[in-house]
């Protein structure tokens, strides 16, 4: 077999061999500020318990985007989207009571590299004419998952049948 | 060359599925091993390599968290210029639809959230700002006859996030300037000209943004895979797409060229077109009586 017919099988290999690492992956971390773990593969489903940036998730089911997973000495059980997990290592100390603690405070973005919030105090101190209390007021428009049901529940909104996405 | 070409387009495609620092060690591997069996040329491996590290570092550094920060920016540039509409019922109404048609997205989390805010003006124009920020003018909920069409405006934002439309208007070269050399450097490592750096790649990226989003608008395949998802999205949580198609119609007859959604996304017309063929089975948008009751509520006064 000449050396250019040897390109494609090596490159082949390689992808399959990340490919059966990256189904192995049992742990993961969660990446954003917080979410909720489902008692079903929707955000619209019922809140079983919330998890925070950094937290370790155990994978237990995968179930098109969605993961079900356990939390702590594996009791507490839910679902949990792919976009608020990485297979990455994050930069806090997962686990910690300091990840919670700095979480809840909003404090966390200080210990975590590039863009955070000293690089936006900066910002703000150069541009003391730009507000962010709107944004921050933005932020805090937060309905409850089941708020949201009984909303959707009460306009008759319903999504045809077909499982998880 | 051409060897490393096939090699890093056969890689790309493994980037699809796997991390950027995964992909980087596996590619790294795969051309240090076609190098060592004299495949390619060690120069070449080399020079794959780094060209992987700047494809891959310059869109890839920037992680659900830097995309919240950025976000947090951009929003409160724009709302300096397009001051809020401070309506409890409005914003209320805003979130509680916006974020249950957020939970049907391809990415219904993001660091901090979706939330939506009304803006002050008679203009016609919403913004998605990175990370989940979106702002709505009053101009354009005038617009919209249903909660429906409503949700249609507020799904083609969502998908603008989703689909970080905003990070990809941050012109190349401005990243690996300042974030991607300090990316893995701790706040105690941080050197004066690594912390100079990182705010002005922050600057300049969220400036390139806030000026995309007002002056000229992202692509016009931009706005067209955002009117797919919005359809998406609208079926997946159960309301009727051809929605999207009546708000572009009645957009059509009311924006200016020059201001506004006419200055920033591309004809109505050639956007329906676009869609036609997503909501063929959709029927004629039908209220219930209660969706539109409170559709009403919410919209008195605006």
């Amino acid at each position: 077999m000449s050396k250019r017919k040897l390109l494609l099988p090596v490159i082949l290999l390689c992808g399959i061999a990340l490919g059966v690492w990256a189904a192995g992956v049992k742990t993961m971390n969660v990446r954003v500020k917080q979410a909720d773990l489902g008692n079903s593969p929707s955000k619209l489903a019922k809140s079983v318990a919330v998890v925070h940036y950094g937290d370790p998730v155990t994978i237990i089911e995968t179930k098109g985007s969605w993961k079900k997973v356990s939390i702590g000495d594996g009791s507490t059980v839910g679902w949990i989207h792919e976009s608020a997990i990485t297979k990455d290592k994050l930069d806090l100390k997962a686990g910690t009571q300091d990840v919670a603690s700095k979480a809840s405070s909003g404090d966390m973005a200080l210990a975590t590299p590039g863009f955070n919030s000293k690089v936006e105090a900066d910002f703000k101190t150069k541009h003391s004419d730009i507000d962010f209390k709107w944004v921050d007021k933005m932020i805090g428009f937060k309905p409850t998952p089941d708020q949201m049901r009984a909303f959707l529940t009460a306009g008759h909104v319903s999504p045809p049948t077909g499982g998880a996405k | 060359m051409k060897r490393l070409v096939i090699l890093l387009g056969a890689g790309a495609l493994l980037a699809f599925v796997v991390s950027c620092a995964q992909f980087k060690s596996v590619t790294g591997a795969a051309l240090d091993g076609a190098a060592g069996v004299g495949l390619i040329s060690k120069q070449t491996a080399d020079a794959g390599k780094s060209g992987v590290d700047l494809a891959c570092d310059a869109f890839d550094v920037i992680t659900p968290e830097q995309e919240y920060w950025i976000g947090r920016t951009v929003a409160a540039l724009l709302i300096k210029s397009s001051k809020p509409y401070d309506n409890a019922a409005v914003n209320d109404y805003l979130n509680t639809l916006g974020q249950s048609l957020a939970t049907a997205s391809t990415m219904p989390e993001t660091f901090g959230g979706y939330h939506f805010l009304a803006t002050d003006t008679e203009d016609i124009s919403a913004f998605a700002a990175p990370g989940g920020l979106i702002l709505v003018s009053r101009g354009l909920l005038k617009c919209c006859k249903n909660e429906d069409e409503l949700g249609a405006v507020l799904a083609h934002e969502i998908s603008h996030v989703q689909d970080r439309h905003g990070v990809r208007a941050i012109k190349k070269g401005r990243l690996t300037s300042g974030l991607v050399k300090t990316a893995s450097k701790t706040a105690q490592a941080m050197t004066s000209s690594d912390v100079a750096q990182l705010a002005g790649a922050f600057e300049d990226s969220v400036n390139d943004i806030a000026s995309t989003l007002v002056n000229s608008g992202y692509s016009k395949a931009n706005e067209y895979e955002a009117d797919a998802g919005a359809v998406a999205i609208m079926k997946a949580i159960g309301y009727n797409p051809a929605a999207l198609r009546d708000m572009l119609q009645e957009m059509e007859k009311r924006v200016k060229p020059e201001a506004g959604f006419g200055k920033t996304h591309p004809a109505a017309k050639d956007r329906i077109k676009k869609i036609e063929g997503l909501i063929k089975d959709a029927p004629p948008v039908s209220e219930s009586a209660e969706r539109q009751a409170r559709f009403q509520k919410a919209m008195t006064g605006v």
